[in-house]
């Protein structure tokens, strides 16, 4: 496909399937006359410009409820993604600590992890805005995140609302909306990081995960950054508490200690200068390394085949010049070369949040059965905010989705998940999974092929094996053809 | 009312769902063969086969082997040190073992296990990607091979385009030990997982798809399936069940190792790891508080083998049994201000047997000579591999080229 060329439906099809979790119909028809460049940039404006409402969440004073916030019942119950409380006080001022709050807290409700998880998998099913979810799905894995270390649902909704706020603009700022963050701080170990409690941990997961990565940085830069991180800690927003526990709970806000502060000078790449947490993360975010790094994950992420590393070098100058512009950079994978050559196309194997949301896009779902999906994408190895650490950062991306056992779960639950059904769950203490007010309607194919041209595989499957159209669907989303993108 | 946080059967994991389904009294008894009785197939192995076991995230090999005598490891850390009373007694009286190791000291008494001590290599990485990158490969070059220690010796000695389930991984964090260049390792990840949901669907042959690496390889992954889960439905027959094995995903795994070698699976070289970067269970990277997480990992590590040695040794398959742990690097000797340990380089090698030199092998660490917080190694790893893969293994082509460093009690 070159620049100028108007795309083909097939042309349409692989760019959704990259930057919007899947193709659908009416989507990928859209896209078709439209050249690459004009393609992309429709698709980034459905998420630019959607509205950044979320599924109400459930709380433990509230039982379950989630619908999709285009649903009419979901309507009124829908919350605005703006900040919940104002952003983190910058005050050097003791007095600015929250100690004027009360000691009590007011009867809270919260909301559990597993409901912030199937708020956001609500979201991504059917919300408008895919590629800014999926901007969510790349930093969720290019910095990783613990529901053991932070146990605060609420903190982890937070950041997800702080995401959506930020994906679409720079990646420095990005990153300096995350070094504030409560869920981000308590992730690395921040909260408690003093001039006189000094940790690498920060530092090294900053440096290693965020921003340059391991190896591309000398070990002396690790004490600077980690000095540079000191003096903010995290408080509850809506009573004053030492309590540690009371972080597991309620709203939290960042807190800055001149005290805690190390005011020294510290020397970064390129300067010495009073950095502070902010101003260091800038600075990391803009190094050349950084720069390569981002680059590099982002073409995995979207999946282009770049041997000769042309398009990597053209991303890691645009990210200078345009200070990590997400727009200028997706835009600049969408109309590049590469990603539209016939060795990018169906490479990528689709990870299981991939995988789920995508069929539940194609299938028009509106009512998600979001327990059941919630514990097979878990099955899968993707738990949504437990991304692993292992060092770099991230799931393992392609292969490492491939085993006997999680092919098997890939291969036969999900349609059955998106059904509400009978997957079971391989334990007999628990009762069945079902979420008795999700009663979804996938559509029945008319036939065999109607369903491969809903689902949207890769070429190869015999539409003669699909003898039943009722089941087409489920053995469709069955096959490895499937699996790609 | 409060509802619990994370209510139990919404919190699933690859980790916990071993432990869960090994909960399950009986699945449907599918195409199993009497163990020994079927295990005269061609896809059967009596041979010596090497176990791997990856401790994740750089154990800290100094609250293991405890320096009981050196006041330097007392002042180095204040907090976080192993008193002498509370150690297990070793072979000389200068160092003692990490209490929580009781299980594994009771094998080392047996004579069916043994540490070597300071192992690393030259100009160590601190890196936790590039340091298990070294380690799996027994190659300190960058870019390291694709293939394993392991998985270059099945891929040099068996005829595996003949043989099938050579070398496999089981558990849901890698060990790329085994990982093979012609691509005939196996990663099982969950086998009770396999095992529940093939009982419940059949396998269908993949059909073409497009020209490239993916398609093949989730196509391979697809034919995989059928003969990894007669295997694992044949480990069912296996007797692991009688030992007390941990319910934890360390533990089981190993125990599935123990049935599949007792059922004569054909595999010479299993790959499991203990500790995660995930987050039910703590790693061995422990920048803080890293006592509670040593008294964990070390118990069940502990418990676990000896579990698998007693398993084994009633089946009489211990003998052609090396297991061998490895982790990403050692830790830095002055404890640091979250009551953890920073990054650092030499650190310990467990290993177990039934022919194998009991007790501890090489010399402990001279705290006198840390560089940057780290320890200089005083047996290169390379070398046991050496051991491993000329005396073991006997590979006609062993691809390491240091002296051997024996831990084999016969050659």
């Amino acid at each position: 496909v070159a620049h100028s060329d108007r795309l083909s439906l097939d042309d349409a099809r692989h760019l959704l399937r990259r930057f919007a979790f899947a193709a659908t119909p009416s989507l990928a028809q859209s896209l078709t006359q439209l050249d690459a460049a004009a393609a992309f940039e429709k698709v980034w404006e459905l998420s630019a410009t959607a509205p950044m409402t979320l599924p109400a969440l459930s709380t433990d004073s509230q039982p379950a409820q989630l619908q999709p916030a285009r649903s009419q019942s979901a309507q009124s119950q829908s919350v605005p993604l703006q900040p919940a409380r104002s952003l983190p006080t910058l005050s050097s001022d003791p007095s600015a600590q929250p100690s004027s709050l009360p000691a009590q807290p007011a009867p809270l409700a919260q909301p559990s992890i597993a409901a912030v998880r199937q708020q956001w998998l609500a979201h991504m099913a059917t919300g408008p805005d895919a590629l800014r979810e999926n901007l969510l799905v790349f930093f969720h894995d290019l910095f990783g995140s613990s529901t053991t270390s932070v146990k605060n649902a609420l903190a982890h909704a937070d950041r997800n609302v702080a995401l959506r706020r930020t994906v679409m603009t720079t990646v420095p700022g990005v990153l300096e909306e995350m070094i504030l963050n409560p869920a981000m701080m308590m992730q690395i170990g921040m909260h408690g990081h003093t001039v006189d409690r000094v940790s690498d941990r920060p530092a090294k997961l900053v440096l290693d995960q965020w921003t340059m990565g391991a190896g591309s940085y000398p070990d002396a830069l690790v004490e600077e950054v980690s000095r540079a991180l000191t003096g903010w800690s995290v408080q509850r927003a809506d009573i004053s508490t030492a309590d540690p526990l009371a972080l597991e709970r309620g709203p939290l806000v960042a807190s800055f200690r001149a005290a805690d502060f190390d005011s020294e000078p510290k020397t970064l790449p390129g300067s010495t200068a009073n950095f502070d947490a902010r101003t260091s993360m800038r600075a990391l975010a803009l190094h050349p390394a950084t720069a390569k790094r981002i680059s590099q994950r982002l073409l995995r992420h979207f999946g282009v085949v770049d041997d000769r590393q042309v398009l990597q070098g053209r991303l890691e100058r645009l990210y200078s010049e345009t200070q990590g512009s997400m727009h200028a950079l997706l835009a600049e994978i969408a109309t590049s070369d590469a990603f539209w050559a016939a060795t990018s196309r169906w490479q990528l194997i689709k990870s299981p949040v991939h995988l789920a949301i995508g069929a539940c896009r194609q299938l028009g779902l509106r009512s998600i059965p979001l327990d059941g999906l919630d514990i097979w994408l878990s099955r899968c190895g993707q738990t949504l905010f437990d991304t692993p650490n292992n060092g770099e950062g991230g799931w393992a991306n392609q292969e490492a989705w491939i085993t006997p056992s999680d092919r098997l779960a890939l291969r036969y639950g999900l349609h059955d998940v998106l059904q509400g059904g009978s997957f079971s769950l391989g334990f007999v203490a628990s009762p069945p999974i079902r979420n008795e007010r999700a009663k979804p309607s996938a559509p029945a194919p008319e036939s065999a092929a109607s369903a491969i041209a809903l689902l949207d595989p890769a070429p190869g499957i015999d539409v003669r094996s699909l003898r039943d159209p009722q089941r087409a669907l489920a053995r469709v989303m069955a096959t490895p053809q499937y699996q790609l993108a | 009312m409060n509802a619990p946080e994370e209510p139990p059967m919404t919190r699933v994991t690859r980790r916990t769902v071993l432990g869960w389904t090994a909960l399950v009294p009986a699945l449907p008894n599918l195409l199993i063969q009497p163990a020994r009785a079927a295990g005269t197939s061609a896809q059967s192995y009596d041979g010596n086969i090497v176990v791997s076991v990856r401790m994740m995230g750089g154990n800290d090999g100094l609250n293991t082997v405890v320096p009981i005598r050196d006041d330097r490891y007392y002042k180095a850390r204040p907090t976080i040190a192993i008193a002498a009373r509370e150690t297990l007694t070793l072979a000389g009286g200068d160092v003692g073992l990490h209490p929580s190791l009781a299980a594994f000291h009771d094998l080392m008494n047996d004579g069916d296990a043994g540490i070597v001590q300071t192992i690393g290599y030259p100009k160590s990485s601190r890196s936790h990607l590039r340091a298990t990158q070294i380690w799996e490969t027994g190659v300190l070059s960058d870019p390291a091979p694709d293939a394993g220690w392991l998985g270059r010796y099945v891929d040099g000695e068996c005829n595996c385009t003949q043989e099938r389930l050579t070398a496999l991984q089981l558990g849901a964090s890698p060990n790329r030990s085994v990982a093979t260049h012609s691509r005939t390792d196996r990663a099982i990840g969950s086998p009770a997982l396999l095992l529940e949901l093939n009982a419940q669907h059949s396998l269908d042959a993949a059909s073409s798809g497009p020209d490239n690496e993916a398609f093949r390889q989730l196509r391979d992954s697809q034919s995989a399936l059928a003969e990894t889960t007669r295997q694992v439905q044949r480990a069912r027959k296996g007797s692991g069940s009688r030992f007390a094995y941990p319910q934890t995903e360390f533990g089981q795994a190993l125990r599935w190792t123990a049935d599949m070698i007792e059922t004569e699976c054909p595999t010479r070289a299993y790959a499991l790891s203990i500790g995660s970067f995930e987050n039910d269970a703590p790693s061995f990277d422990t920048h803080v508080d890293q006592l509670p997480k040593h008294q964990l990992l070390y118990a069940e590590l502990a418990e676990s083998l000896h579990a698998f040695a007693r398993h084994l040794g009633s089946t009489k398959d211990f003998r052609r049994v090396l297991l061998m742990t490895f982790s990403d690097f050692g830790r830095q000797l002055p404890e640091n201000r979250t009551r953890g340990t920073e990054h650092g380089d030499a650190s310990v090698l467990f290993y177990a047997g039934g022919r194998v030199r009991p007790g501890l092998q090489g010399r402990m660490p001279d705290l006198s000579t840390v560089s940057d917080g780290g320890l200089g190694y005083n047996v290169d790893f390379r070398a046991v591999y050496k051991d491993v893969q000329t005396h073991w293994l006997r590979a006609v082509s062993p691809d390491l080229s240091l002296e051997p460093f024996p831990i084999l009690r016969e050659a």
